[in-house]
């Protein structure tokens, strides 16, 4: 009996090591629809040059952990089996019994708490460590930036975007307030009152999250998410809308798309989605899923960027078509700067025309210098570093427009 | 490559195994060998043919000392040009960077400048010149006869399993096995398990403890509460230990399914009751090279106390700095030079008397504060975060929000596996388990981290960058 269990073990060995390399026999799988967006670079040609700079072991590395056979079927699975040890113990976190959650159905795990434990964890990770001594300099660089626009015709506004758990402390778990004095560290808030003291227009997307919260029982965050709903992003964009011609230093003539607001069941979104509702062109650096929105690319001249792909956060084909739909657009430029890293070359096209630049941060973490990885940290995160980049680069973009 | 990644597991591991197993006896040394200098070439191809330089040259230099072994100074001229050779490229790899940064501030006093070169370390130097010197040793010894076939020599040097990693191999230990080819269902069957365990060791404990220690480690020391320092340092603790000793399970596994039998790296090194008895635990093949190469030579413990504790001292200085090049490493040999000084000194006797457990919480406290050393990205934050451990952590407990990723709960658990699993009475609840549940249980067990590490991100392992 042992020995017929060894051979079976062995078999069964062999084969497991072998099932992914079918991929190179033609063996297919059929893709999730979010893994379907993602870009899975070709079967790469080995040359010696290649060889010796290790792109072509780079570039099959990646080909070949995207593309394996059942990939989908082993990424699904290894989750679940993760989640269940967190879910287990966790899903009431947050979970009233009697409460609808919207969008329950919207993806295949119907995860139906607003919190996961990885999301919740990973959120509690970002410090905000924006130190109270760097204000000074940096209302002194926003405030130069306000002159700037002033004397361009251009306005523009600070917003800080709570996390999920400051948004909904109330869901937190029991457990995690016992040591975790939550209440204690909003710092957007912070920030966003010493701006607005020092005559930034800011937004505090805290304080607005809260009286948002009072009106309406739709999710600002998606359960299992860490990004703002639809509903969060087009009542934020409308605050922005309202402030800026509540100053009349310009007139945005758009309006946030209502019927979305009153549809919200339908749609979840992901934060870039302030961008698209204000019909902004943002950072191209940040190249994830641009070509998930043929539409916007080809007919609005649209350059979208997000970050977001996590599972059940995005719904993008429903998107597509709402936005398609609802045909309101402004015709001016608006810029939404999640991260720094911009060179005056990528405003060239828009710079002419840019009215209002919006900085949205949602978590003052020093993950904001980091290149596409969200989830790692590095200390010493300065604002004020990550400011100066973005406002140079417009300005250079400004003095080579009005050279030509 | 690194062993839990899609290209190791999914293309090289099976296309080795299929075409192995296929070829003839004769041929299989070969298929070993070129999928060995594949191995390699792959991840580093522009240190490959160092590697290969050294494995052509200490071929001729093995020959001559097994030709010359009966005219003794010819031979010994023959192996110390071997030392040169083989001790020069490591160190001119390793630490000609460090040497020259700390020769700088001399330099600038005299009035001189010198630029710090930046060589890029090529990986698994440190192991393979360690098992060449060996060789050589051994050859010159006339413990071994020399390898005449080079393909079977550079097999011995590069074979892939534990070329990057080690364990360090003798070459006596597997003389025998480089000639016999037969496939062993035996040895197939438990070199395969065995590679299953490592896998798990890295996969679901040493890559989670990782994420733990990364986030405490990875923060202003001055912000890291004491409790979460002792966390911080635990979680390392567990994650070296099943880190290097998973690789070594594979290691050796992988070794075992092509009939090579190497010898243990470890054996349960945390259920030790002193620092000498650790040593004879941990990193089993190089504290043993170590002791026969160097310790030994230099007189071992027997020309007195003081140059017993003089040579220990050496050994130690030595194996951190082999560790890396840089002052925590050698802080951290240093530090377990000491410790088995003091041992032997007297304190050994002191701790014999405690009843186990105390004298293995001696000893874990003693490793802990260690690793620290070792982890830290330089002294000064080792030194700030000791200081943390012990009383003068200026953060309070509740202002470290990062450490919540630590509360995700099957880490938890798993850090109590880790704990477990650490001690040598997990293996025996294991033995007695029925053979045939252990099997499939290590099949389930292998499912599950196999596809772990199929989708997950890249993760070195830690004995990689010495």
């Amino acid at each position: 009996m042992n020995r017929f269990l060894k051979i079976a073990y062995l078999v069964f060995f062999f084969t497991a090591l072998s099932v992914p390399a079918l991929h190179f026999f033609g063996a297919k799988e059929t893709w999730h629809k979010i893994y379907g967006a993602e870009r899975i670079p070709n079967l790469p040609t080995m040359t010696f040059k290649g060889f010796a700079d290790r792109s072509y072991q780079s570039t099959l590395a990646e080909h070949f952990s995207k593309a394996f056979f059942l990939r989908n079927t082993f990424y699904t699975t290894q989750r679940q089996i993760s989640e269940a040890a967190n879910f287990g113990l966790f899903h009431t976190a947050g979970y009233k019994g009697n409460k609808t959650i919207e969008g329950k159905a919207f993806d295949e795990r119907n995860v139906g708490v607003i919190f996961e434990a990885p999301y919740l964890n990973y959120h509690l990770r970002c410090v905000r460590d924006l130190k109270p001594e760097g204000f000074a300099r940096t209302i002194a660089l926003l405030k130069d930036f306000d002159e700037f626009c002033r004397t361009n015709g251009m306005d523009f506004v600070f917003q800080s975007v709570p996390d999920k758990p400051q948004a909904y402390p109330d869901y937190l778990p029991m457990w995690l307030k016992w040591f975790w004095n939550y209440e204690s560290y909003p710092i957007q808030t912070f920030v966003a009152k010493v701006f607005n003291a020092q005559g930034i227009k800011t937004i505090d997307g805290l304080e607005f999250f809260n009286d948002l919260r009072k009106e309406t029982k739709t999710w600002l965050y998606p359960p299992g998410g860490t990004h703002l709903t639809c509903l969060a992003s087009a009542r934020l964009a409308e605050e922005i809308v309202r402030r800026v011609n509540a100053v009349g230093r310009i007139h945005l003539d758009i309006n946030p798309l209502t019927d979305v607001v009153d549809k919200p069941d339908a749609i979840w979104s992901v934060d870039n989605d302030i961008s698209l509702l204000l019909n902004c062109w943002t950072n191209p650096h940040i190249d994830t899923n641009c070509h998930l929105f043929p539409v916007f690319k080809n007919d609005y001249k649209v350059m979208n960027a997000g970050g977001a792909f996590i599972l059940g956060d995005c719904y993008r084909e429903q998107m597509q078509k709402i936005f398609a739909d609802s045909g309101l657009f402004a015709k001016d430029k608006i810029l939404i700067s999640k991260r720094g890293g911009q060179k005056p070359e990528d405003f060239k096209n828009v710079i002419d025309d840019l009215k209002l630049v919006v900085l949205t941060f949602q978590s003052f973490n020093s993950a904001l210098l980091n290149d596409g990885e969200p989830h790692r940290r590095t200390p010493d995160y300065d604002l004020y570093e990550e400011l100066k980049t973005i406002f140079s680069a417009l300005r250079t973009a400004k003095l080579q427009a009005a050279r030509k | 490559m690194v062993f839990t990644s899609t290209i190791f597991l999914g293309i090289f591991l099976p296309l080795l195994f299929a075409l192995y197993f296929l070829a003839n006896k004769a041929a299989r040394p070969y298929v070993l060998l070129v999928f060995s200098l594949f191995f390699y070439a792959w991840g580093e191809p522009s240190a490959f043919v160092v590697m290969v330089a050294l494995m052509v040259v200490n071929y001729v230099l093995g020959l001559i000392i097994a030709k010359t072994a009966s005219r003794g100074k010819l031979a010994q001229l023959v192996l110390m040009l071997g030392f040169v050779i083989d001790l020069g490229a490591l160190v001119g790899y390793k630490y000609l960077g460090f040497i020259v940064e700390n020769l700088l501030p001399v330099v600038k006093l005299c009035g001189g400048t010198l630029s710090v070169p930046k060589i890029a370390l090529p990986i698994g130097i440190s192991f393979y010149v360690f098992q060449i010197l060996s060789y050589l040793v051994d050859v010159y010894r006339r413990e071994v006869a020399a390898q005449r076939n080079p393909a079977k020599f550079m097999l011995y040097v590069g074979f892939f399993p534990q070329l990057i990693a080690g364990p360090i191999v003798r070459y006596q230990t597997i003389a025998a096995d480089i000639e016999n080819r037969e496939a062993n269902f035996d040895n197939i069957v438990a070199g395969v398990r065995r590679f299953g365990i490592g896998l798990a060791k890295k996969v679901l404990i040493a890559d989670t403890m990782a994420s733990i220690a990364d986030i405490v480690f990875d923060a202003p020391v001055k912000s890291i509460p004491c409790a979460y320092a002792w966390l911080g340092a635990i979680a390392y603790t567990l994650q070296i230990y099943f880190d290097f000793s998973g690789y070594s399970d594979m290691a050796i596994g992988l070794g075992r399914v092509f009939n090579f039998r190497f010898l243990e790296n470890f054996d349960h090194p945390y259920a030790a009751c002193s620092v000498q008895e650790f040593w004879r635990r941990w990193h089993i093949s190089l504290s043993s090279w170590f002791r026969d190469y160097l310790y030994i030579p230099l007189g071992g413990n027997r020309k007195g106390a003081i140059r017993t504790y003089l040579n220990m001292f050496t050994v130690f200085f030595l194996c951190g700095l082999w560790h890396g090049a840089a002052w925590n490493f050698v802080v951290w040999g240093v530090y377990h030079g000491v410790g088995l000084v003091v041992e032997r000194a007297g304190l050994k006797n002191l701790i014999a008397r405690l009843p186990r457990p105390l004298a293995n919480l001696y000893l874990m406290l003693f490793v802990i504060v260690g690793w620290v050393f070792f982890r830290a990205p330089d002294l000064s934050y080792a030194v700030g975060y000791l200081g943390n451990m012990f009383g003068g952590a200026e953060a309070a407990f509740t202002s470290f929000v990062p450490a919540f990723d630590f509360a995700v709960l099957n880490w938890f658990l798993l850090m109590i596996a880790g704990v477990i699993a650490s001690y040598p009475v997990f293996d025996k609840l294991v033995a007695r388990v029925p053979e045939a549940v252990r099997l499939v249980s290590a099949a389930v067990l292998f499912v599950v981290v196999y596809m772990v590490a199929m989708t997950g991100a890249y993760s070195p392992f830690i004995y990689f960058r010495f």
